[in-house]
């Protein structure tokens, strides 16, 4: 599944595709002191993502009065943030070349327990558990897939069904609706008119990029992706690497739970339900690969908006009930073939 | 890789800067929605329904969208495809797009509650069908007590006074939090009135929808050998019922529904006559609720009458169905 890395193509995730030899560096040395619009234009060219974001959104402000406007847009935020910051969780695990189908049942439970044990009394400790819950169960995915070898497809889905039996277990199927009167705090408040869940999910992903790009942990998840056994062969500690990553995944996917239920007010048990189908689309539309080595979290970013953009643009342009699932379908499927090609383009 | 992150960076800061900039824009908004009288033509109306599964919602949505052409207001429907966060998403879209009045059947009242809340502030907001206790101006509903009741007294004459019964109940599901239980309740109380011991041995969730009861039938029917009589709390899920115990041959085993008067429950009834299988149901016409709805939200909106002056509940008309007044209320053409 995971293709060895060749000598020509380039470093995992970096957008500009050319090589670190001395031939780069004098490059960089002559445009570092030119006008930075050829090297932004180069860039551009490859953030296919944002181009289909782009491209929805005139779609949106030509066909609909309602898109362009900032009560519209901030809705935009707080309906995506969820599912982004869920986006993020398997980024990471798909980086590392396997996968995390359990990220939507891990949700709910973490929204169920936030919100239900010790009766939500406590908007911090609803914090403490809903992450904690999720890491937790992050532990158990990666100790598998880490330690014993096993498929993470498997795993995960074995997960997905444990942990939504649990939340069913939990609540009885009722939504637990938790004492705290600020419990709602973080879900439904605004600095500035910026919704705070929106806040939370960009310092999500601005934390994940450091991550991402700037520690060994980062490096060598890409590493991992590439090709695993290069990696365990340059002295990487594979197995506790996967481990953390499913770990860190399981958090993430935890406090979503906890911001949805802060968002509705109570721990529904339905929360999360897919979610993991649209984090896994998120991430492909933005430029990851499902087998592993590629991704950068602005596609991931704006991959989850493009989900969310074609969610309201459905509702703005008043698309037959009927249709609507066609469309979005499609829209997905066309921003998957133009993220594929233009990636093999390159 | 610096310079990219760079490039990043200041891409997020351009999108937030133009956020920013277009705080200025939709401020009057909504104050202007809500002052203005207007006439029928300049009047949207949103209807966010719950799903789209089972013939009583799609006849509700029918009616809604007649209602509109006749009448000349501009209808937006939703269906939340029975999730909560995606029917708070889309109420909130539509009211961002300039709806004058949302009309909400509710998925799930305690999931929905605090969003909506927050969301009835800004335009009216009603239900029709499931509402949400202290959200909205008002909810028109059917007396889900009071149809069980006629319907159950209906089952008791046919059972007979002092015999007993086995019940296997199909419900909505866990998140059915009102509609199906006031409707158990209202049933069962209404056998009682008639003088029939009821014991439930079984009871499992069918979603409202015909298929979903198919299995749960069938389980039941294993598990229980002893069931006398299957109550599907609604039409749907009881044709359901009945379908399983048709393949299998057995018409010793009963079917009652608490609501809704689907016009293939009716047709069940009449062909089935006084000792037919499927023996009563109760009234709970989706276009009975659509049109009492739609004419307060065409009041209000034209500012005709105001929200406050409408009871916070409000009951669409009771009847229990059986095979001696069947054929009032079968009309085969009908929609529902």
């Amino acid at each position: 599944m995971k293709r060895p890395l060749a000598a020509e193509s380039p470093p995992p995730g970096s957008p500009s595709g050319a090589g670190t030899g001395p031939e780069q560096r004098r490059r960089d040395e002559r445009s570092s002191s030119q006008l930075p619009w050829p090297r932004l234009l180069s860039w551009a060219k490859l953030q296919y993502p944002l181009a289909i974001l782009a491209a929805l959104g005139v779609l949106g402000i030509a066909l609909s009065e309602a898109f362009w406007t900032s009560q519209n847009l901030t809705d935009l935020i707080e309906q995506s943030a969820v599912i982004g910051i869920v986006s993020l969780a398997e980024l990471i695990v798909v980086i590392t070349g396997g996968i995390d189908i359990s990220v939507g049942s891990i949700v709910g439970l973490s929204a169920v327990l936030s919100a239900g044990v010790f009766h939500g009394s406590s908007l911090v400790l609803a914090i403490l558990v809903g992450v904690g819950v999720g890491a937790a169960l992050g532990a158990v995915n990666g100790t598998l897939i880490a330690y014993r070898g096993l498929e993470p497809f498997i795993v995960t889905l074995g997960m997905l069904s444990l942990a939504r039996g649990l939340v069913y277990a939990y609540t009885r199927g009722v939504p637990v609706t938790p004492r705290a009167g600020n419990f709602g705090a973080p879900g439904s408040n605004a600095i500035g008119g910026f919704p705070v869940l929106g806040i939370i999910w960009i310092a999500t992903a601005v934390l994940m990029a450091y991550l991402l790009y700037r520690t060994v942990f980062g490096r060598r998840l890409y590493a991992i992706g590439s090709n695993s056994r290069a990696a365990y062969s340059s002295g990487v500690p594979v197995r506790r690497t996967l481990l953390i990553v499913y770990l860190l995944a399981g958090l993430l996917a935890g406090l979503s739970g906890f911001l949805l239920s802060s968002y509705l007010g109570s721990g529904t048990p339905t929360a999360g339900t897919s979610y993991e189908l649209d984090a896994i689309a998120a991430v492909v539309i933005g430029g990851a690969r499902l087998s592993g080595g590629y991704g950068r979290v602005f596609g991931v970013v704006v991959g989850s908006l493009i989900f969310g953009v074609i969610n309201n643009l459905l509702v703005l342009l008043n698309v037959s009930t009927y249709y609507q699932e066609v469309v979005s379908g499609g829209l997905i499927l066309v921003a998957v073939t133009l993220a594929a090609s233009r990636r093999s383009l390159n | 890789m610096r310079k990219s992150k760079a490039l990043s960076a200041s891409a997020a800061v351009i999108l937030m800067a133009v956020l920013a900039a277009c705080s200025s824009t939709s401020g009057g908004q909504a104050s202007t929605r809500t002052a203005s009288k207007k006439t029928v033509s300049q009047v949207t109306i949103g209807f966010d329904q719950r799903e789209l599964d089972a013939p009583y919602y799609t006849a509700m949505v029918d009616e809604a969208k007649q209602i509109a052409s006749q009448q000349g207001f501009k209808l937006d429907v939703q269906n939340a495809s029975s999730d909560p966060v995606t029917q708070v998403n889309q109420v909130q879209t539509m009211i961002a797009q300039g709806v004058n009045l949302v009309v909400v059947n509710a998925v799930s009242p305690q999931a929905e509650k605090t969003q909506l809340t927050r969301l009835a502030k800004k335009v009216p907001l009603m239900f029709i069908d499931t509402g949400i206790p202290g959200v909205g101006f008002t909810t028109v509903q059917s007396d889900n007590v009071a149809i069980g009741t006629l319907s159950g007294e209906l089952t008791a004459a046919r059972i007979g006074k002092g015999k007993s019964v086995n019940i296997a109940i199909l419900n909505g599901g866990p998140t059915d939090e009102i509609v199906g239980p006031d409707r158990q309740k209202g049933f069962l109380a209404g056998l009682a009135d008639g003088g029939v011991t009821a014991h439930i041995v079984a009871s499992a969730a069918a979603d409202y929808t015909e298929d979903m009861a198919v299995p749960a039938t069938q389980d039941i029917l294993s598990a229980h050998p002893n069931v006398n009589l299957i109550v599907g709390l609604n039409d749907s899920m009881t044709l359901g019922a009945l379908k399983v115990l048709q393949e299998r041959h057995d018409t010793k085993v009963l079917v009652a529904a608490p609501a809704d008067g689907q016009k293939q429950a009716l047709q069940a009834i009449e062909s089935g006559g006084c000792h037919g299988q499927y023996i009563s149901t109760g009234l709970n016409s989706p276009a009975l609720a659509t049109v009492k709805v739609f004419q307060i939200a065409v009041s209000v909106t034209t500012g005709k009458s105001a929200p406050a002056s409408y009871p916070k509940l409000s009951y669409t008309k009771a009847a229990g169905i059986n095979c001696d007044n069947v054929s009032h209320y079968y009309n085969p053409s009908s929609v529902f």
